[in-house]
């Protein structure tokens, strides 16, 4: 621990600073010491894949495809288009998302979309990067959900 | 860097075998260009009669909701950014009754 993160704890200790400035401090600190680490630290690191495209696919069990089940889904949505989709909402007019929240809100959801901001898009996209559902069916279809 | 969609494959379901065709779009681009500048004092005419009010009021606040997402540089630079993010788009969907699909280029 350097000699900057201790004092910035003890400031927290002695009530000098709320929780929430020691962690703004704390985290200002981690990026200068990044920072001075130089492009070393940021080569060491690797960055995370982002995904291309959002997949959905349903695929027939193989017995139930030779029986005749040809049932089959593929969808590929391109994540830059769910970008731009979700930053449509941004364009809402104020009296819009008042109504958007009211009507989440007498069902039970709590989510005011004036809270949304670009980098939250930018962040909820790269989460979906993590996204894997799979689910096979009583007759044996593959339901699958994914990022590639 | 995003570019804008330059054909679409689109096949219906139907009870005759179709081999699905294709549409050029980037041959539409410029006809909705051309259709944008020529509707453009339509629009502001419309937008101007919306905020005056005289419709209905829940039609009214949907279509000034409308009118004003697309009116503003805003609007229609998400609109476009939107039409660009569309390459890669592709909906494959086989049944009994045949195969839908629409891919866009």
């Amino acid at each position: 621990m350097s000699e900057s993160q201790k004092k910035i704890l003890e400031l927290l200790e002695n009530k000098k600073i709320t929780v929430d400035e020691a962690q703004r401090l704390l985290s200002a600190l981690r990026g200068e010491e990044g920072h001075h680490e130089g492009h070393v630290l940021r080569d060491r690191t690797p960055k995370p894949a982002r995904g291309k495209y959002l997949r959905v696919t349903v695929q027939p069990d193989p017995e139930h495809e030779r029986a005749g089940n040809v049932d089959r889904v593929n969808v590929r949505v391109p994540m830059s288009l769910i970008r731009s989709g979700m930053k449509f909402s941004s364009l809402l007019p104020e009296e819009a998302r008042d109504k958007v929240g009211g009507a989440l809100r007498d069902k039970g959801i709590d989510f005011d979309m004036r809270n949304l901001k670009p980098e939250d898009f930018d962040e909820l996209i790269d989460a979906l990067s993590e996204l894997e559902v799979d689910v096979r069916s009583s007759d044996g279809e593959m339901v699958r959900v994914f990022v590639e | 860097m995003k570019r804008p969609p330059l054909l679409l494959r689109l096949r219906i379901p139907g009870k005759k075998r179709r081999p699905g065709c294709w549409l050029p779009i980037f041959l539409l681009l410029p006809l909705a260009l051309a259709l944008l500048i020529v509707l453009a004092p339509v629009m502001l005419v419309v937008g101007a009669v919306v905020r005056r009010g005289g419709w209905r009021k829940r039609q009214l606040s949907t279509a000034r909701v409308v009118v004003g997402m697309l009116c503003s540089v805003g609007g229609i630079m998400a609109l476009v950014g939107l039409i660009c993010s569309t390459p890669g788009l592709r909906v494959d969907v086989t049944d009994d009754d045949g195969r839908f699909e629409i891919a866009v280029i």
